[in-house]
């Protein structure tokens, strides 16, 4: 086309255009008087202009969509897809959408299943409404891509608070857990488990908000991941022993991840550590609990305590709440005398002494130790942090308050110094109770059957029986304890 | 190439700015430089995304420009004239690295060199692409040589991923005339690209 052409195509073109559709051609016919080169052209583009529609509209960045969202930056990454923030041009909402793409999970037959398990637990989670969850407004799907349409929150994660040198306040730090616990434990009242606690995905809204974000959705790719590699992707560092073992969980897992947090915060580093995964998840699932104390000496022997708790191997040896939980270390991190009976009935509450290792015993003695000193001198062996602000404290104490039905549902808190008599009595009555049942009832039958009537047994050999007894409930106890371990 | 360790690592933003001021003023060789300095960046972000993504990931030019922005203006934004000479600078090197990656993966399909990423999929969108980036530029090379305006405004939205209002800025007309434009050049090219009877006609006069 030339140039002199051109400007007069264009030139009608635009003047057409601007014309209703109806008199378009019309108008351009007498436009044109009688240039028929041009007529042709302007048709002809004016035809394409009525075909092209979106043509180079749809494609650029600005109107990328899934699903009626409107896709606009990035936000970051997970194992699990990539999520950006987002409009709906519905009611012009700033959110924040997840894409999930399937291809890259799993065959083809497995994306369609991971899918229903995807909208199950977004399903569940979407149930969920307090202002320490981020909202799930609705799920999708598009393609080989699923998605997830949520509340926008303003970071930054805790992941990257933790991450950068920035000082925190101890009570900041239980801000956040006590956020954290408190939008757990409503979840895990509506039975929905998060099953992927960790500081990335613990939101600080506006630096403050505690925002816990991706409910449930761990599930799928947890699962999946184990199963189809043999292995955990990402870090197990915050997983549960159940959920590394692949057993059902309930809301206590969660309460083992909150404590592997909590004890980042307080020490600065991980409870388990491990360059190979197969030692970390050794680690979690058999090892002694590592000592907050020996990482962080500021820390009060009863914080180990509370630890050893909420880190316990097995969820019954872990707080009914993770509000309870928090609650627990604060008052030990406070060394508060009105909280002191509470731990006790913590600690009675243990698994026997004999299942449990050496330096647990020992941490126990120093826990009895500690608190006799503390009723003799009155002195605190740690102070907390300087000049906690009364205002924490305060909160502290209705957090107590709060817990009251839970405190009046335990039993009465017994002294300190039961704590390691009534354990091992336990343990032994266990092994000689049944002996005794089982000797007792041998020797009645030797008594009564027709063969052995005749001889009835001397002291002698009731004891051999009863040691005999005592060596096989022995044997059978240990089996039992190996099976549930394995 | 190596970097001076004395240098200030804010060196390269007040470059930028340098170039674009002196590219304003009518110094060729500054605006090449700028366009190769913006060329390299887009190219590593974008190399770096498409390398790290799966397939069907959405890949954003507007967003990498943003980034590639944000990376030599550094802190300091760029004056409002500066800031519509790096969208004009930043869209015609997007144009040039999708072409770049279009054209490697045409190679690459002809070179049998089939594990490596489908790059023109990724390249906008998450679906298949409906426009054939190789076409589109070679029928925008053909308007620019009777419309530059009209082209640039192209350029802009479609690679830049511009708004409208931003194309005013980039070039300094009417927002009326960036409509119309975009209007016009969209049924050009449109025309062009489906090989209607205009585009044999201007084949045939060649």
């Amino acid at each position: 086309m030339s140039p002199e052409l051109y400007q007069r195509v264009r030139k009608l073109f635009d003047e057409t255009l601007e014309r209703p559709g109806a008199e378009r051609l019309s108008f351009l016919d007498a436009a044109c008087g009688g240039d028929k080169e041009a007529f042709q052209a302007v048709r002809q583009l004016l035809e394409a202009h009525g075909e092209a529609e979106l043509f180079l509209e749809e494609d650029t960045g600005r109107t990328q969509r899934v699903g009626r969202y409107v896709i606009g930056p990035e936000l970051g990454r997970g194992a699990m897809g990539i999520v950006y923030e987002a409009v709906d041009p519905l009611i012009d909402r700033k959110i924040a959408v997840k894409v999930i793409n399937f291809q890259s999970f799993a065959a083809s037959k497995d994306a369609i299943f991971l899918r229903e398990q995807l909208f199950h637990e977004a399903r569940s989670a979407g149930l969920l409404s307090h202002p320490g969850i981020v909202i799930i407004f609705d799920v999708g799907q598009e393609g080989d891509m699923a998605f997830i349409a949520m509340e926008h929150v303003e970071g930054p994660s805790l992941q990257e608070i933790l991450a950068s040198d920035q000082e925190i306040e101890r009570s900041q730090k239980f801000d956040i857990l006590r956020q954290t616990a408190m939008a757990l434990d409503y979840a895990h009242q509506n039975s929905v488990v998060h099953r992927d606690v960790k500081p990335a995905n613990i939101m600080l809204h506006k630096g403050a908000t505690v925002k816990l974000t991706d409910f449930g959705i761990a599930k799928i790719t947890t699962t999946q991941q184990v199963t189809r590699s043999g292995m955990v992707a990402g870090t197990p560092a915050y997983m549960s022993p159940e959920q590394l073992r692949a057993l059902p969980v309930d809301g206590r897992s969660d309460q083992f991840s909150l404590a592997v947090i909590a004890f980042e915060m307080l020490t600065g580093i991980r409870p388990f550590r491990a360059d190979s995964l197969a030692t970390m998840v050794h680690q979690v699932v058999y090892e002694n609990r590592p000592s907050a104390r020996a990482a962080n000496s500021s820390l009060s022997p009863a914080a180990d305590m509370v630890f050893y708790r909420g880190l316990s191997q097995l969820p019954e040896g872990r707080y009914g709440t993770c509000a309870e939980f928090v609650a627990e270390l604060e008052a030990a991190l406070q060394e508060k005398p009105s909280t002191q009976s509470l731990r006790a009935t913590a600690a009675q509450d243990q698994e026997p002494v004999s299942d449990r290792a050496p330096d647990m015993v020992a941490s126990l003695v120093e826990f009895a130790t500690v608190q006799r000193e503390q009723r003799q001198g009155g002195e605190l062996t740690e102070a907390g942090s300087p000049g906690v602000p009364s205002v924490s404290e305060h909160l502290a104490n209705r957090q107590h308050d709060a817990q009251g039905d839970i405190i009046a549902g335990a039993p009465r808190p017994a002294p300190a110094m039961q704590l390691r008599t009534r354990p091992r009595l336990a343990a032994a009555l266990a092994y000689l109770l049944p002996s005794l049942a089982i000797t007792l009832v041998l020797r009645w039958y030797l008594d009564t059957s027709p063969v052995t009537r005749d001889r009835p047994l001397g002291f002698a050999e009731t004891a051999v029986v009863f040691m005999a007894c005592l060596m096989v409930v022995a044997v059978v106890r240990w089996v039992r304890r190996l099976l549930k371990t394995w | 190439m190596f970097t001076d360790p004395d240098k200030p690592a804010q060196a390269q933003p007040s470059n930028l700015t340098l170039l674009l001021n002196r590219m304003q003023k009518g110094d060729p060789e500054a605006g090449e430089q700028a366009a190769s300095l913006v060329y390299e960046e887009l190219h590593r972000i974008a190399s770096r995304l498409m390398h790290r993504e799966r397939a069907g990931h959405i890949l954003q030019t507007t967003a990498l420009i943003h980034e590639a922005y944000l990376r030599l203006a550094g802190a300091q934004s760029l004056e409002i004239q500066n800031r519509g000479h790096f969208f004009a600078v930043a869209s015609q090197q997007m144009r040039r690295i999708l072409v770049d990656y279009a054209r490697s993966a045409a190679a690459e399909r002809r070179g049998g060199g089939a594990e490596k990423i489908d790059l023109d999929r990724v390249h906008l969108g998450g679906g298949e692409p409906n426009v054939n980036v190789l076409l589109l530029d070679e029928s925008l090379q053909e308007l620019e040589r009777l419309d530059l305006r009209a082209a640039k405004v192209v350029e802009l939205r479609y690679f830049g991923g511009y708004t409208d209002k931003e194309v005013v800025e980039a070039l300094g007309v009417p927002l009326a005339t960036v409509r119309r434009d975009w209007e016009f050049a969209r049924s050009w090219l449109f025309d062009r690209m489906r090989g209607g009877r205009e585009g044999r006609l201007a084949k045939r006069q060649e």
